[in-house]
C-alpha cells in the first residue's frame, strides 16, 4: 500500500477534528473513503466478487452516506458557531494524544506493513476521539465512519483479508447507523434550533 | 423404549396437551389431562425407585440437551406425581365450584401456567447436562412469578413477587457458579474435583444458591411473601416440590458431584438447618395468616430436613457410613413427608378461603363441624406438621433426632457439642410445632365460628374434598408402614442395604420403632377415651366470664394464645405493641384499641440495612450515566487504554 494511501486517509482523519463547518468534515470523510474504496478495487482486480463487494462498500461509504450526511446539513443549517465547542488546537491536541497513545499501546496485530498498522489502529481512535470532542451531532456519525475506514484499512492490509460477508455486513450496519444518526440529528435540530449534543445533557431525568 | 421410559414421555405429552388445552379454553378437560400425566411421571418415577433400570441419558460432561431418570431423580419425580395430582385435581374442583371462574382468561391462564410450572420441574429432575439444568431452574424460578401476578396486581403483592425474584436470582448465582464449575471440570460425568479451594468454593456456592432457593435462613425472606399469595394449587406446588427440587440439587452437589465433602460442609448444613428450624416455627408461631404461617413452617421442615442432610455429611465425614446413609433416608422421608402433609394444609387453606373468603385466623372458627370432610383432613395434616405419631411426620423426625443423639455419641468433642444442640434445637421445634398447629386446630376448625362468612361456610364439592383426603391417607399409611419405603431411600445413599423391609422402623442401637402397633394402641388409646367421654357427658354451661356475656369476642385470639411465648422470647423477637384509647367518657375508658406485632427481624436486621446499601451504592453508580453519548465514549476510550496498558504490562496475558 502506498505511503500517499496512509498520508491521505490519516490527515483527513486529523482534518475532521479542526474543520469548522460540517459539510467540509463530510467531504474529508467521503475523500477517505474513496481512496480506500479505490485502493480496494485496485487490490480486488481479477477477483469478480471481491471486486463486486469492494465497490459496493465504495458507492456506499464515499457516496451514498456522505450525500445524505450533506442532505441533513443543508436542511439544518446552523445560526453560527457553536459556543461549546473548544478551540481547533485544543481538539487537535487531545484527538491526537488519544490516537498516539493508543497506537503506542496496542500490541502487534500481525498486518504486512507496520505504518498500515499504526494509520488502522490510529483511525479508529481518531473516530472515537473525533465523537468526543465535537459537539455537532453530524460529527457523532462522521466518527463512527473514521472508525470503521480504520477497520476496513487494516482488513486491507491483513495478510487473508476479510471474508466478503463480513465487509457486507460492516457496510449494512454503517448504512443503518448512519441514517439513524442523520435522521436524529436533524430531529435535534428541529427541537432545539441547533445540533449541539451538549444540550442533550439537561433531558436527563 | 423401557415401561417407565414410554410411560414418562407419554405423561409430559399429556401435560402439555392439557396446557395446550387450557389455552383454547378447555379449562378442566386440561387439568384433567395434566393430572393424569403427572400421574404417568410420578408413576415412571417410582417404577425407577423400587427398582426399574434407570431411563434415558446420564450426566455427561456435554452441553446438548439430555433428560434421564436414575433412582434419585425417579424419587423426587414421585413426589412430584403424589404432590401434583391432587393438586392438579384440588384445581378442577374449585373451578367446578365456582362456575363463572371457569371461563375466564386468568383461569385459563393460571391452568395453562400451572402445566408449564409442573413441566419445568420434571425437566429440572430429569436433566442430565448443565444447560438443560439452569434453563429449567430459571424456569422453575419465573413461571411461579407469572402464576401470582395472574391473580394478583396490586402494589403490595408486585412488591413480594419483585422480591422474590430478586432474592432468589441473587442466591441463584450461586448455583450458576457450582453446576458450571462441576460441568468445566468434568464433575457431572463422574471425574472427582481436584482441590480443597475449588471444592470448597462449589460447596458454599451450592449452599448459597439451592439453600435460597429451598428458603433456608437467613436467606429465606422471599419465601414468606411468595408463597401465600399463590392460588392454593400453586402454593401446594411451590411449597411441597419447588423448595424439595432445590433440596435436590444441593443433594446432587454435595453427594454426589462434589462429595465426599469436609466435615465444615456438614457442620455448616447443620447449624442452617437449626437456625431455619427454630426460627421458621417461631415466626410461624406468631402468624395471624394461615397461608403466611403454612410458608414459616415450610421455612422450619426444610430446615428439618437440612439437620438429616447435615447429620448425614457429618457421619460420612467421621467415618460412619451406616449412620450417613440412615440420616439421608431420614432427610428423604421428611422430603416425601412434607411435601404431602404441606400440599394437604395449603389445599385444606384454599378450601376455607373459598369459604369463608379470607385466612385470617381471628376470623375463622368452628370449621370441623361446617366442613367435615375438609377439616378432617385438614386436622390429619397439622397434626402430622405438628410430629404426632402415629402420623408420617413423626417417623422422620424421629429418625432424624435418631441420627442427631447418635452423632452426639460417636463424634469427637466439637462435633458431638454440635450435634447435641442440634438434636435439642430439633426437639425444642417439634415442641413448638406442636403449640403452632394446636393454635391453628383450635381457631380455625374448633369453638364457634367468629365471623358471620364463616359461621355460613358449606363442605366444599367433591372435586375439592378427594385431594384432601388421599393425601390425609398417604399421612396416615406413611405413619404407620413407613418401613416399606425407608429401606428404599437409604439405598440412595452410597452405602446400601443395611435396613430390611418391614413395617415399622429398626434402626441400629435405638431398639426401633415399632409404627403398627404404636398406631394401633393410640387408636385402641383414643377409642376408649372418646366412648367414655360419651358415657359421662357434661352439661354444657357457659364459662364464667366475671359475670359478662359469653360473646364470640371473648375467645382464645391468635395473638393471645401465644402471648405468654412472646413475654418470654422478647428480647429475642422484639414485638411491638401500640394501645389507643379510641373513646372515653368522664374519664372511663370505654372503647381502646390493641395492636401487636412480631416484625420479621430477619427484614429489618439483615435485608432492609442490605438494600438501603445497595440502593445508596447504585445512587452513586448513578453518577457516571450522564445520558451524554460523549461522557460514554470517553468512558469507553479509558476502559480500552486501561486494558491496553495491562496488556503491556503482561498482566493481562
Amino acid at each position: 500500500m502506498s505511503h500517499a494511501v496512509i498520508w491521505i486517509v490519516g490527515l483527513s482523519a486529523l482534518g475532521v477534528v479542526v474543520v469548522r463547518r460540517r459539510s467540509v468534515a463530510i467531504a474529508l470523510v467521503g475523500l477517505q473513503s474513496l481512496v480506500l474504496g479505490a485502493q480496494a478495487i485496485s487490490q480486488a482486480a481479477g477477483a469478480s466478487t471481491v471486486l463486486l463487494v469492494a465497490g459496493i462498500v465504495l458507492v456506499a461509504k464515499a457516496i451514498a452516506l456522505p450525500a445524505l450526511l450533506a442532505a441533513v446539513v443543508s436542511r439544518t443549517r446552523e445560526p453560527g458557531r457553536m459556543a461549546s465547542e473548544r478551540h481547533p488546537l485544543a481538539r487537535l491536541t487531545v484527538a491526537l494524544a488519544v490516537a498516539l497513545a493508543v497506537v503506542a499501546l496496542m500490541p502487534d496485530i500481525g498486518l504486512a506493513q507496520v505504518a498500515v498498522e499504526h494509520t488502522a489502529v490510529g483511525l479508529v481512535a481518531l473516530g472515537i476521539a473525533i465523537a468526543v470532542v465535537r459537539r455537532p451531532a453530524v460529527f457523532q456519525a462522521l466518527g463512527f465512519l473514521v472508525v470503521e475506514n480504520g477497520i476496513y484499512l487494516a482488513a486491507l492490509a491483513a495478510p487473508k483479508g476479510f471474508p466478503v460477508f463480513i465487509e457486507l455486513g460492516l457496510v449494512f450496519d454503517l448504512v443503518v447507523v448512519v441514517s439513524v444518526a442523520g435522521a436524529f440529528s436533524a430531529k435535534i435540530h428541529e427541537e432545539f434550533g441547533t445540533g449541539d449534543t451538549s444540550l442533550l445533557g439537561d433531558l436527563r431525568d | 423404549m423401557s415401561p417407565p421410559a414410554t410411560l414418562c414421555a407419554a405423561g409430559a405429552v399429556l401435560v402439555a396437551c392439557g396446557l395446550v388445552g387450557s389455552l383454547a379454553g378447555r379449562t378442566r378437560w386440561a387439568l384433567l389431562l395434566e393430572a393424569l400425566g403427572m400421574a404417568m411421571i410420578g408413576a415412571a418415577g417410582a417404577a425407577v425407585l423400587f427398582g426399574a433400570a434407570a431411563v434415558g441419558a446420564q450426566f455427561g460432561r456435554g452441553f446438548s440437551p439430555a433428560f434421564g431418570i436414575d433412582r434419585l431423580s425417579g424419587f423426587f419425580l414421585f413426589i412430584l406425581g403424589v404432590v401434583a395430582v391432587p393438586a392438579l385435581g384440588w384445581a378442577r374442583g374449585a373451578l367446578a365450584d365456582t362456575p363463572g371462574a371457569r371461563m375466564t382468561a386468568g383461569a385459563r391462564m393460571t391452568a395453562a401456567l400451572t402445566g408449564a410450572f409442573c413441566l419445568s420441574l420434571v425437566g429440572l429432575v430429569m436433566a442430565r447436562d448443565v444447560t438443560t439444568f439452569l434453563g429449567f431452574w430459571e424456569l422453575m424460578t419465573l413461571l411461579p412469578a407469572a402464576l401470582i401476578l395472574i391473580g394478583r396486581h396490586d402494589e403490595p403483592a408486585r412488591r413480594d413477587v419483585f422480591a422474590y425474584l430478586a432474592i432468589t436470582h441473587l442466591g441463584g448465582v450461586g448455583v450458576w457458579v457450582s453446576m458450571l464449575v462441576l460441568a468445566d471440570h468434568g464433575a457431572l460425568a463422574g471425574v472427582p474435583l481436584h482441590g480443597d479451594g475449588l471444592r470448597g468454593l462449589v460447596a458454599i456456592a451450592a449452599i448459597i444458591g439451592f439453600c435460597t432457593k429451598a428458603g433456608a435462613v437467613p436467606l429465606h425472606s422471599w419465601l414468606p411473601r411468595a408463597h401465600p399469595l399463590a392460588p392454593a394449587q400453586i402454593s401446594g406446588l411451590m411449597s411441597g416440590v419447588m423448595i424439595k427440587v432445590a433440596l435436590y440439587g444441593l443433594i446432587r452437589v454435595l453427594f454426589e458431584w462434589d462429595g465426599p465433602t469436609p466435615l465444615w460442609v456438614g457442620l455448616t448444613l447443620l447449624g442452617l438447618g437449626v437456625l431455619s428450624a427454630l426460627g421458621g416455627v417461631l415466626y410461624a408461631l406468631f402468624q395471624n395468616e394461615l397461608k403466611r404461617l403454612l410458608a414459616f413452617s415450610s421455612i422450619e421442615n426444610v430446615g428439618i430436613i437440612l439437620l438429616g442432610l447435615g447429620a448425614s455429611l457429618v457421619f460420612a465425614a467421621i467415618g460412619r457410613p451406616q449412620w450417613s446413609a440412615i440420616a439421608f433416608a431420614a432427610a428423604l422421608l421428611h422430603v416425601l413427608n412434607h411435601a404431602i402433609f404441606k400440599a394437604l394444609l395449603f389445599l385444606g387453606a384454599g378450601s376455607f378461603a373459598a369459604q369463608v373468603g379470607g385466612l385470617g385466623l381471628d376470623g375463622l372458627g368452628g370449621l370441623l363441624r361446617r366442613m367435615p370432610w375438609t377439616g378432617a383432613a385438614f386436622m390429619v395434616g397439622a397434626a402430622a406438621i405438628a410430629g404426632v405419631p402415629p402420623l408420617n411426620g413423626f417417623i422422620s423426625e424421629w429418625m432424624i433426632l435418631q441420627s442427631l443423639l447418635h452423632l452426639s455419641l460417636f463424634g469427637r468433642f466439637g462435633v458431638s457439642l454440635v450435634a447435641a444442640a442440634s438434636a435439642a434445637a430439633l426437639g425444642a421445634t417439634a415442641a413448638l410445632a406442636v403449640f403452632c398447629f394446636v393454635k391453628v386446630i383450635g381457631l380455625v376448625l374448633l369453638g364457634p365460628p367468629r365471623t358471620t362468612r364463616a359461621d355460613a361456610a358449606r363442605e366444599a364439592g367433591v372435586g375439592m374434598r378427594w385431594p384432601l383426603v388421599l393425601l390425609a391417607s398417604l399421612c396416615l399409611l406413611l405413619g404407620i408402614i413407613p418401613g416399606v419405603l425407608v429401606p428404599t431411600l437409604e439405598r440412595l445413599h452410597h452405602h446400601t442395604g443395611l435396613l430390611s423391609v418391614h413395617a415399622g422402623v429398626d434402626l441400629p442401637g435405638t431398639g426401633g420403632l415399632p409404627a403398627l402397633p404404636l398406631a394401633l394402641a393410640l387408636t385402641l388409646l383414643t377409642v376408649t377415651l372418646w366412648r367414655s367421654s360419651r358415657n359421662g357427658r357434661a352439661e354444657p354451661t357457659p364459662a364464667w366470664t366475671c359475670g359478662q356475656a359469653t360473646v364470640p369476642a371473648l375467645a382464645w385470639t391468635s395473638a393471645g394464645f401465644t402471648k405468654p411465648l412472646r413475654i418470654l422470647l422478647e428480647n429475642v423477637l422484639r414485638p411491638t405493641r401500640d394501645l389507643t384509647i379510641v373513646h372515653s367518657e368522664s374519664g372511663v375508658i370505654q372503647e381502646l384499641r390493641y395492636e401487636a406485632d412480631v416484625p420479621h427481624l430477619f427484614d429489618s436486621l439483615i435485608y432492609e440495612p442490605v438494600t438501603t446499601a445497595a440502593l445508596r451504592m447504585a445512587g452513586r453508580i448513578r453518577r457516571l450515566q450522564s445520558g451524554s453519548l460523549r461522557t460514554y465514549l470517553v468512558y469507553l476510550l479509558g476502559l480500552l487504554m486501561v486494558l491496553l496498558a495491562l496488556v503491556q504490562l503482561g498482566v493481562l496475558t
